[in-house]
């Protein structure tokens, strides 16, 4: 089963997101960078979906580099969720590495579909 | 709307966290909404697709009343062709209760039997469907007239369930009506091709369809030359327009006419035909086409004359025979009598024939028979008439010599004529005649008495000696 890891500071939000994506994937959960890099070098998980800005040592942004940086992690489908909804805010997750980006409040129905399609 | 958090709105951290989790409730509900939307469309198709699927339904009850009203027979057997359903075409070879349960080998005549139970055999091996125009005979032994055998094509569409053969759909087209038109036109063409009687069939407009083998012996014309064509071109100008139209009008009345035409072939050359006119109707009695029989009487007509010319005439030297002479004399002796005129008759006969034929044989003795027909041919007047007796004799009517004089200078002339040195095959012999003249009225008033009298002088001028003529005389005295 494949496994999708869920980033947010908000447990509510990543509740709605755990709800969202059903149960044909396996979920797992970090509450701020740090755990969540963790996960992704001990889980390897197909695909983040990642908030941007988490209290703690690493943002969104850096979690994403640091995943595009390791060759191991590389292949890692992201799916960037921020509430940062400028044009220059996409245009940076898109170079950063992000393979999505949604904007929040953010429609779960494109959510699924985004992770339909990354992971195919 | 949704709600948007902008970058810079200003919050209390518990109350943004909050607005943000409002927000995306927000967001959610919306969807749901959007999918709720969408849940009411897919209810809308789930209807449709079973609103259609009952017009489904309908189409297959009308494909069943298509299947029952259908002048081909349905039937479904199973596996072991066991009939268990048929339309009301089937009913055509059994009733109902008799087909329903029976085999349909049962049905099929013994002729075809093996290429039945082929059929069933490759079917139950795995085969997709008959082949291609199957043909089988079917037999209407069920019903009481019973003995009937129909000619049918055949289409089975076997049904499987797990690999084995469930059940057959048959379909079967009476196919007997064209079987009969392809035989009968089959013999139609070997009668037409085998005929000595010219054939020419036309449509309605009298084109030309169609003509045989004989047609072309007949006419000299090929059927490429004449389809399409009017007969008119074989027209001699002959029959004038009322010859045509009273045959029209038998064919109207009666759909047929007979009779003698005359027509002329390719090459100019005109001929009699003895010819048979049938119009073809249709199943409403309008005319559909002409068909023409036709004999050439020419060669009937030619043999006819030749028959007649050989009872008339002698074989070897072509001249007229006895029959044709008395005939002749018959009529000579009418026309004399009306008129009031004279006739003489002259009646040669060859010496030392005989001895030619035997010593030189039938040939020789043919050959001079001839010569002497010839010779006697070129010393007799235009309207004078040589006919050959009998034996070595020959006879002369001549019309118009009535006294002894010139009587006398005519069977001179035939004597000189006849005793004329000739060569026959290297050998020449020499052959003599007598003449026994007689007169018409003087010395006989019909054929008998006549050639009786003729033979009388024949004896007395035999009795001179050779290369002599007699004139009959009926005083007793010696003849002139």
């Amino acid at each position: 089963m494949k496994k999708i890891l869920i980033v947010d500071d908000h447990s509510d939000i990543r509740k709605l997101i755990r709800i969202t994506i059903g149960s044909a994937y396996e979920v797992l959960e970090a509450e701020d960078g740090t755990t969540a890099l963790n996960i992704v070098r001990s889980q390897q998980p197909n695909l983040v979906v990642l908030d941007i800005m988490m209290p703690g040592d690493l943002d969104g942004l850096q979690v994403l580099d640091a995943i595009r940086a390791d060759s191991a992690l590389r292949h890692i489908k992201v799916i960037i969720v921020s509430a940062r909804g400028q044009a220059q805010d996409y245009k940076t997750g898109i170079e950063r590495g992000a393979n999505g980006y949604l904007i929040k409040p953010f429609s779960p129905i494109d959510l699924v579909n985004s992770i339909e399609e990354f992971l195919k | 709307m949704a709600r948007r958090a902008y970058e810079g709105e200003v919050r209390l951290p518990g109350a943004s966290r909050q607005a943000a989790l409002h927000d995306q409730l927000f967001r959610y509900a919306e969807d749901i909404q959007v999918l709720l939307g969408s849940n009411n469309e897919l209810t809308r198709r789930h209807r449709a697709l079973r609103e259609s699927g009952e017009s489904a339904m309908q189409g297959q009850a009308a494909l069943e009343g298509l299947i029952q009203s259908t002048k081909d027979i349905y039937l479904l057997t199973d596996g072991a062709g066991i009939i268990l359903q048929c339309n009301a075409a089937a009913t055509t070879f059994a009733p109902a209760l008799k087909i329903l349960g029976s085999s349909l080998a049962e049905l099929v005549a013994a002729s075809h039997l093996a290429a039945y139970a082929r059929l069933l055999d490759e079917l139950g091996r795995g085969a997709e469907a008959s082949p291609q125009g199957l043909e089988l005979c079917l037999k209407k032994s069920a019903l009481p007239e019973g003995g009937d055998v129909r000619f049918v094509e055949v289409n089975a569409i076997p049904v499987r369930a797990e690999g084995d053969l469930r059940a057959i759909h048959w379909l079967i087209r009476d196919v007997t009506h064209i079987r009969e038109v392809e035989y009968d036109s089959k013999i139609f063409s070997l009668v037409l091709g085998s005929s000595v009687e010219g054939v020419l069939i036309t449509d309605c407009a009298g084109d030309i369809l169609a003509v045989n083998a004989a047609f072309t012996r007949i006419t000299g014309y090929s059927a490429d030359e004449v389809i399409g064509r009017n007969p008119r071109l074989l027209s001699s100008g002959l029959h004038d327009r009322s010859f045509y139209e009273k045959m029209w009008d038998s064919m109207r009345a009666e759909g047929m006419w007979q009779g003698q035409i005359i027509d002329r072939r390719k090459n100019g050359e005109l001929y009699t035909t003895w010819i048979t006119l049938t119009a073809v109707p249709d199943s409403e009695g309008k005319f559909l086409s002409y068909i023409a029989v036709f004999a050439d009487l020419t060669r009937l007509l030619e043999a006819e004359n030749l028959l007649s010319h050989m009872t008339h005439h002698d074989a070897l030297t072509r001249l007229p025979n006895r029959q044709l002479l008395q005939e002749r004399l018959q009529q000579m002796i009418k026309l004399a009598r009306h008129r009031g005129e004279a006739f003489a008759l002259l009646l040669v006969d060859l010496d030392r024939l005989r001895q030619v034929y035997g010593s030189f044989g039938h040939a020789a003795g043919d050959l001079l028979m001839q010569e002497v027909a010839g010779r006697l041919c070129a010393s007799i007047g235009e309207v004078d008439t040589l006919a050959r007796f009998p034996g070595d004799r020959f006879v002369i009517l001549a019309p118009g010599l009535s006294s002894d004089a010139d009587i006398s200078l005519v069977a001179e002339k035939l004597l000189a004529a006849i005793a004329r040195p000739l060569l026959i095959e290297g050998h020449s012999p020499g052959i003599g005649a007598n003449i026994g003249c007689v007169r018409y009225p003087e010395h006989g008033e019909d054929v008998d008495a006549l050639l009786e009298h003729a033979d009388v002088a024949l004896c007395q001028a035999k009795q001179r000696g050779a290369n002599t003529r007699a004139i009959y005389r009926t005083d007793g005295q010696s003849p002139a």
